[in-house]
């Protein structure tokens, strides 16, 4: 699914930005230090080790760890959650530096949306690979800034936690299966059509979610569901042309879950499209880009950025050997778009959809995420985007 | 209603205007007093403020601070501290106090604090720019690359500073300077160059005017100031939701007892209950201008009834009741009280911008860096001072109304004489007064420590009212005395003199009174400051006997700020000139509750060259050299006193190496400091502290070597990329004199506004005293007195009245300087002052208040004696 060229998500503004920014900084690290050493960090055999990959991989310029996921309490109350950490590497570790001095930043956005009430909220963090504060382990998934934490337990699930405007959510996150779905071979998830830059990229696309949810002054309620989780690092380098990306990461009721990445140029041109769909029995089906068609039906126009996103889908898989499946997605709630001034700098949207999928008659329904970058201001994610609040 | 009014416009009004100079007098006279008071009580606030605001700033309203002071935390413990991080904001902070190079620049603090995502600077740090931006709006941010953004954080060579100190930084920056953008900040010995990048002060707003601060990140902090590894505290702001207590219980069970966990005010509420005496201390002197302001005022309305004699009696003839007549004269007092404090406010504001200067550098010698902040007029500074305008004016009142309502209803149709019926009740006085003095000199001779407060208040008073209560004998027994010399010298002037003196001792005894007050206080003060300059001159004589002295540059205060490595004690002491060094380190340390200082010298050096004064006055060479390798401690008189500590008892410090007990083997004296020393030998101290840096170095040359050459051999030797300062002994001594100065500033300033008090209060009373005598006056002329021997007589009183008033005030004032000496600065600050008189000041003062009370009775005297007797004696 999600994994078109360049880096996908919310991260992918920010890896757009933190690319350029990396190349720029490496040249010139501080107190004129060497480059790091000649390890490469997108080595395969560190993405399919586990649970070794699961952890950070020190030296790829950026990395991240992304929850989204839909859940509900007793009272039928729904809400969609969005958790989502980024490493960043700024410059090698100096020898006798101070120990604040960071070789890597870490970023996370929290947000929210409670479809029964209809609101959206998020929250940011920004800290630095230091004594303590921010950090990740690079042996098993421990990655944290402040109170803010993603952890693998030793039974294989996912601890998430996160404490901010929109509330404080704790939530046990259990995968199906013990080894993430694979994109691509060995992980790898191309972000540019010549295949030049990739990714390595893993997900679990169906997580049993339950703990609970408290918005702010109100106790902690119950709270069960289902989640989506991402992984994926690479070493930077981006496509010039590049100027956004939609990404989906959709659940079908009947049990099938289904990811999307398209790339666009400033003309909102289609460059590199990435997909596929993952079977009741964790098969992956890859998509090829000519086996998907993305047709936007409805747009909605931000009042704090003035980006015009779009907010309604018709999307169309024609997988060979299988009838073709038309999904129709709307977005649960129009305003769900962060602008996160404080820490990565990127103005993009990232909500819940709602829809349904027909297949050779068969109507089921569809829930899940959808993200939108590079709607806001000009130039390409990350650099161009323009908080404003 | 309406017409009782009317009455109250003509009776009660009118003559405010009518003697409109004597009103202006009473006027002056409280406003006088509230100015003083208001002006110094503002003085004294805004700069206490200025300081709290200081101490406060870093806190940046954290509830709890984790540290170890005066030692620095090791980073690693945030990681015990990661539990918490769920329930609290952790913000790691380290603290450097710095001055700008250019010449005596400003003092300052670079905090460093997490830049990124310390909340403190949320909102303040470029990083979050965008953030800045209004909400709502859509105007267009930095917006960029974050990281870019986030690596001038980081930069070394950057210093965020908020905009008020930026521009105070600039502003002492000299002209020709070239960048304008860049200041090189001393800390400790070392200059650091630093571009400044301008943010908004960070929220928390006065604090960066009162608390100039400027912010460095962690990182460039550790790495520039060779601070790697460390932190000096840790600040924890629990997250809502979460009880700041149990956490505190929480985080003080996880870390045992390495480390203290205390709100982050404890250490500004420890020097601001220090600061509290020293503000005590001022109050009190200041409360005596309202005494003095009230005599003043006393005296004028006193006049007023006793010229309105006839006229009182004539409406209580015409059926006027007692409560009319009090309010005839009490709306004069109201009046005269409401407009005083108004004015006495005002003045008291204007008065405080000068007082300012005096009082904030006092703060900052003795206590904490701070920087005034402008005197803040409060609603409640303004109902204080009214209130004390009113509440003085209604007891200067009190004895003319009485006075007042003895007046019988037909006196004016009879020959009664105004001042004719006078009992004196003077055994009762002399018995009171007498008692007054007993207490003063009983408090005078019992001292208690420090903090006790009232004591001082009340043995001023004690003395005051002794010196009142003895006027109208004093000066009665005066008058009776000097009758034969002055029938002798001057008759018939003379005896006429002593004659009308003895008649009217009533209300001349008020003058007298008002100048005995007047003069006791100058006195008193006097003596207080006098007391100080003599023991502090003997006492930096005879204890800083080092020729050379060599501090950082960066020390703007405290004289624990800035250290020295101890590498150079060996460099210093290997030069020729030198004989011996001394290696001194001062540290603030909290003794239970009380923020002193812990200093480590070395001892032998001490004993060999130096000068201890016990307060026991044995030697203390010996006890010196029993202090190295000994767990035994010196503790300064204040601290003694504070702390009740004595010789024999034992003193538990905490260290790195755990909590110790140290014997105390002597009290010395210390005018230094009035927060008190604990003293070790530098082997003790290194051995317990694992600290070796040094503040201040104290070199003693060899004989015949100049001080010139010392210092610039010792230059010389600690190399010239160090900012030192090196100064010799007379320049300290000047230094301590002047800090002593300094803190005493302020009753100067209150001795000469009491000396002006003085001077008005002869001139208004003896002007008052020629006028209501008119008729008498007149009577004379009319039995064949000429105008000279009127005038005389005039004179002759006058003078007498001068005499006694200044001999009793002497005494009053001897009175009170031993209160002021002994009970009011020793609850203040702890020390034992050798009392001494201001000889040539109070002479001096005492001759011109004798002069004018002479000039100031001769020109209403010569006109009383030019009205002709007929109309003198008609115009009641």
């Amino acid at each position: 699914m999600r994994e078109p060229r360049r880096r996908p998500r919310a991260a992918a503004p920010l890896a757009a930005a933190l690319v350029v920014a990396l190349a720029a900084l490496a040249s010139t690290a501080p107190n004129g230090a060497p480059a790091a050493a000649p390890f490469d960090p997108m080595n395969a055999r560190d993405a399919t080790r586990f649970p070794r990959a699961h952890g950070a991989h020190p030296g790829a310029a950026l990395e991240w760890w992304y929850v989204t996921g839909i859940a509900s309490d007793p009272d039928g109350r729904r809400m969609g959650f969005e958790v989502t950490f980024f490493r960043a590497a700024v410059a090698p570790r100096v020898k006798g530096a101070s120990a604040w001095r960071p070789g890597d930043l870490y970023f996370a956005h929290f947000a929210l949306t409670d479809l029964t009430a209809r609101y959206f909220r998020y929250d940011e963090r920004i800290g630095r690979e230091s004594v303590a504060l921010a950090g990740a382990d690079s042996t098993d998934l421990d990655v944290r800034i402040r109170d803010w934490s993603l952890r693998r337990e030793s039974d294989g699930s996912l601890e998430l936690r996160a404490a901010g405007s929109p509330g404080t959510l704790s939530l046990r996150l259990e995968p199906a299966r013990p080894i993430p779905v694979a994109w691509g071979p060995e992980y790898r998830s191309d972000k540019s059509a010549d295949g030049r830059t990739f990714s390595r990229y893993q997900s679990y696309p169906r997580l049993r979610a339950s703990g609970t949810f408290a918005a702010p002054g109100d106790s902690a309620r119950p709270l069960v569901g289902s989640a989506w989780f991402d992984h994926e690092w690479s070493d930077g380098g981006a496509d010039p042309a590049m100027a956004g990306w939609d990404w989906f990461g959709l659940r079908l009721a009947g049990g099938r879950s289904v990811m999307i990445y398209r790339l666009r140029d400033r003309s909102g041109e289609t460059t590199h499209l990435f997909g596929g769909i993952v079977e009741r029995d964790g098969r992956v089906r890859r998509l090829l880009p000519e086996q998907v068609t993305l047709t936007p039906l409805r747009r909605w126009s931000s009042p704090r950025s003035g980006a015009r996103y779009p907010i309604g889908w018709r999307v169309t898989l024609s997988p060979p050997d299988a009838p073709e499946i038309r999904l129709t997605l709307e977005a649960a709630l129009e305003d769900q778009e962060l602008v996160t001034a404080r820490s990565t700098r990127v103005t993009y949207w990232e909500g819940v959809v709602e829809g349904e999928a027909i297949e050779a008659g068969a109507v089921e329904g569809v829930e899940g995420y959808l993200e939108l970058t590079g709607y806001a201001g000009g130039g390409w994610p990350g650099a161009g985007a323009r908080p404003a609040r | 209603m309406g017409r009782r009014f009317a009455l109250l416009r003509a009776l009660g009004l009118r003559p405010l205007r009518r003697h409109a100079g004597r009103t202006l007098l009473t006027l002056l006279g409280v406003a006088a007093g509230v100015a003083v008071y208001v002006g110094i009580d503002l003085a004294a606030e805004s700069s206490i403020r200025s300081f709290s605001t200081a101490a406060r700033a870093v806190a940046g309203g954290a509830s709890l601070r984790i540290h170890h002071r005066p030692l620095a935390l090791p980073e690693s413990l945030l990681l015990r501290l990661r539990p918490f991080e769920g329930k609290a904001d952790l913000m790691p902070t380290l603290e450097a106090l710095a001055r700008a190079h250019e010449a005596d620049g400003p003092a300052f603090t670079i905090l460093g604090v997490d830049l990124i995502g310390d909340p403190r600077v949320r909102g303040a740090i470029p990083w979050a720019v965008g953030a800045a931006t209004p909400a709502g709006g859509a105007g267009p941010t930095a917006g960029g690359d974050p990281l870019v953004a986030v690596r001038a954080l980081f930069d070394p060579g950057t210093l965020y500073v908020p905009a008020p100190l930026a521009d105070q930084l600039e502003a002492g920056r000299p002209s020709g300077a070239t960048r304008s953008d860049s200041i090189t900040a001393v800390v400790g010995t070392r200059p650091y160059r630093f571009r400044i990048a301008r943010i908004a002060p960070p929220p928390g707003s006065e604090t960066s005017v009162a608390a100039p601060v400027a912010f460095l990140d962690l990182a460039p902090f550790q790495e520039r100031f060779g601070r790697i590894g460390e932190l000096d505290w840790i600040d924890v702001e629990p997250r809502s939701g979460v009880d700041p207590d149990s956490l505190r219980r929480e985080i003080a069970a996880r870390l045992a007892n390495d480390v203290r966990i205390e709100p982050p005010e404890e250490r500004a509420r420890m020097l601001e209950r220090m600061l509290g005496s020293y503000r005590r201390n001022l109050r009190a002197l200041s409360l005596i201008s309202l005494v003095v302001g009230m005599l003043l005022a006393y005296n004028a309305l006193l006049s007023t009834v006793l010229q309105r004699r006839s006229e009182i009696s004539l409406l209580r003839a015409l059926g006027a009741g007692r409560a009319l007549v009090a309010a005839l004269i009490g709306v004069e007092g109201w009046i005269v009280g409401l407009l005083g404090g108004v004015l006495g406010v005002l003045l008291g504001r204007g008065l405080a911008e000068g007082a300012l200067a005096l009082v904030s550098r006092t703060v900052s010698d003795l206590y904490a860096r701070s920087s005034p902040m402008a005197p803040r007029l409060t609603a409640g500074e303004w109902a204080l001072g009214v209130s004390l305008g009113v509440a003085s004016a209604a007891v200067a009142a009190y004895g003319p109304v009485r006075e007042a309502l003895r007046v019988r209803p037909l006196e004016f149709a009879r020959e009664e004489h105004p001042d004719a019926p006078e009992s004196d009740a003077a055994p009762r006085r002399l018995l009171v007064a007498a008692a007054a003095a007993t207490l003063a000199l009983w408090l005078i001779a019992h001292p208690r420590g420090i903090g006790e407060g009232v004591r001082g208040y009340v043995g001023a008073a004690a003395a005051l009212l002794a010196g009142t209560l003895a006027a109208r004998p004093f000066f009665t027994a005066v008058a009776r005395l000097a009758r034969a010399p002055l029938r002798r010298l001057w008759s018939p002037a003379g005896r006429l003199a002593a004659a009308t003196a003895i008649a009217a001792r009533r209300r001349l005894s008020v003058s007298v009174a008002a100048l005995l007050l007047s003069y006791a206080i100058v006195w008193g003060m006097a003596s207080l400051v006098e007391s100080f300059r003599v023991t502090v001159d003997a006492w930096a004589g005879s204890t800083l006997r080092a020729d050379l002295w060599i501090t950082p540059q960066s020390r703007a205060g405290s004289p624990a700020e800035g250290t020295m490595p101890a590498s150079w004690s060996a460099r210093l002491a290997a030069l020729p000139e030198v004989a011996d060094v001394d290696a001194f380190r001062v540290r603030e340390i909290a003794i239970g509750g009380d923020l002193c200082f812990l200093g480590a010298g070395r001892s032998d050096v001490l004993a060999r060259h130096g000068f201890l004064p016990l307060v026991d006055r044995r030697d203390a060479a010996p006890l010196l050299r029993r202090l190295p390798n000994a767990r035994l401690a010196l503790v300064s008189e204040p601290l003694a006193r504070r702390r009740r500590l004595a010789p024999g008892m034992r003193l538990s410090l905490d260290t790195p190496t755990g909590r110790h007990d140290y014997g105390i083997l002597a009290v010395y004296r210390d005018y230094s400091s009035d927060r008190g020393y604990v003293i070790l030998d530098r082997t003790t101290y290194r051995a317990d502290f694992g600290d070796s840096l040094v503040s201040t170095y104290a070199l003693y040359l060899k004989p015949g070597i100049p001080r010139s050459a010392g210092a610039a051999a010792a230059a010389r030797a600690v190399g010239p990329g160090e900012l030192i300062r090196v100064t010799d002994t007379r320049t300290i001594r000047e230094e301590v004199r002047r800090v002593m100065r300094r803190t005493f500033a302020v009753t100067d300033a209150l001795e000469i506004v009491a000396a002006a008090v003085a001077l008005l209060s002869v001139l208004g009373t003896l002007a008052a005293l020629v006028l209501t005598r008119r008729r008498e006056i007149g009577a004379l002329r009319a039995i064949g007195a000429s105008r000279l021997q009127v005038v005389r007589a005039l004179l002759l009183e006058a003078a007498l009245l001068a005499l006694s008033g200044l001999l009793l005030g002497a005494l009053t004032g001897c009175l009170l300087g031993g209160v002021l000496v002994h009970v009011l600065n020793r609850e203040s600050f702890g020390w034992t002052l050798a009392l001494a008189m201001p000889w040539r000041r109070t002479a001096i003062l005492a001759a011109a208040l004798f002069v004018a009370a002479l000039l100031a009775a001769l020109p209403p005297a010569r006109r009383a004696a030019a009205v002709p007797p007929r109309e003198a004696m008609s115009r009641a």
